[in-house]
């Protein structure tokens, strides 16, 4: 699974999970279950994950680590 | 395609809900136009929460105009946060409260049905991408744990015996033309600056990065009629005074309207501003 992992400067635009959304759905759609979001009340941050039988590839995932505003995601495995 | 017109209706005297498709409305564009149109055809109403065509998919757009009955007339107001992009996500263009309960219902919305109870607690669970919930505390509604919706909104949805409602934004929602989508979300991100307000460190309105210090307000009213309809944060009116830009993002999310039905809505709306 690949994940990115908000650093601490999320403020929870939840842009991440929606352009992944628009990707994974093959551009059709969105709410597609293999995006997911987990909220950490702890840390105040979020966690993106995406499906490993999501569409999604490497250099989509970097679209998405670019597009933060916050610059707040990483690739992190 | 987006276009559908879907208006979830909740009585709280008969404990029923139901869903209608109007298409007719969609000559209204959204928002508070949408609103006012609602209040006539359904002149019991109380309480109209209406959506725009872009909330949800258009960063600064994930507002919904209030538009609600208290002493003898109707007014609005406008919110953003998670609540109008949920209320999309499960497949609705707005909601439409009516009745007068003593009782207190606690309403559960999803894309596929409507809980009512007064026990129902429901859980929200904030790690769903389009989910939201609003709380009468006792004394206040507060809106995801952080906004608090004015005084008088809130007597006007206590008064119809709603204490909390929670939606699941559950439905897959197609998207006309997603790869202009794209697009524009990253053009728009590029125009941050022009918004009247200065990033800031609170959590932000569904999809705009600002994360400003009126992250928490619930603006009680909108200068821009064309703004009202969209529903777009009215700090970003200069963003969105681009009629071009306008007509991008409802194109890329299938709607078609033409310049001379956008001027019309904007005359029938500015008297209610």
């Amino acid at each position: 699974m690949l994940v990115a992992g908000a650093i601490g400067k999320c403020i929870g635009c939840r842009l991440c999970s929606f352009y992944a959304g628009l990707l994974s759905q093959n551009l059709a759609g969105l709410n597609c279950s293999c995006v997911r979001i987990d909220y950490h009340a702890d840390v105040d941050s979020f966690t993106l994950a995406i499906d490993p039988g999501s569409s999604l590839g490497k250099k989509d995932f970097e679209k998405i680590v670019k597009l933060c505003p916050r610059q707040c995601l990483e690739i992190a495995s | 395609m987006l276009k559908s017109g879907r208006i979830l209706f909740v009585n709280t005297d008969s404990v029923q809900a139901e869903a209608k498709i109007q298409p007719e409305l969609s000559d209204s564009i959204g928002g508070l136009a949408q609103a006012v149109a609602l209040s006539s055809l359904y002149p019991q109403a109380r309480f109209i929460f209406s959506l725009g065509p872009l909330t949800g998919f258009i960063p600064f757009c994930s507002f919904g105009c209030g538009y609600y009955f208290i002493e003898s007339s109707w007014q609005s107001c406008y919110w953003g946060g998670l609540f109008p992009s949920a209320l999309k996500m499960a497949g609705y263009d707005a909601l439409v409260l009516s009745g007068e309960s003593s009782g207190s219902f606690n309403l559960g919305i999803s894309s596929q049905t409507v809980r009512f109870g007064a026990d129902l607690v429901g859980d929200i669970f904030p790690q769903e991408r389009y989910s939201s919930h609003m709380t009468y505390t006792g004394s206040q509604f507060v809106i995801d744990g952080r906004m608090v919706l004015s005084s008088k909104p809130a007597y006007a949805l206590k008064k119809i015996g709603i204490s909390r409602i929670f939606i699941q934004g559950d439905a897959c929602v197609p998207v006309s033309d997603g790869e202009e989508l794209c697009l524009i979300i990253e053009d728009l991100l590029g125009k941050t600056r022009l918004l009247a307000t200065l990033p800031g460190q609170n959590h932000s309105c569904f999809l705009c990065p600002a994360g400003c210090e009126q992250a928490d307000s619930v603006f009680s009213r909108h200068t821009s009629p064309l703004g009202s309809c969209l529903v777009a944060c009215p700090l970003a009116q200069p963003i969105f005074n681009d009629n071009g830009l306008v007509f991008s993002c409802l194109r890329a999310l299938g709607y078609s309207y033409n310049h001379d039905q956008i001027t019309r809505v904007e005359k029938f709306v500015s008297s209610y501003l």
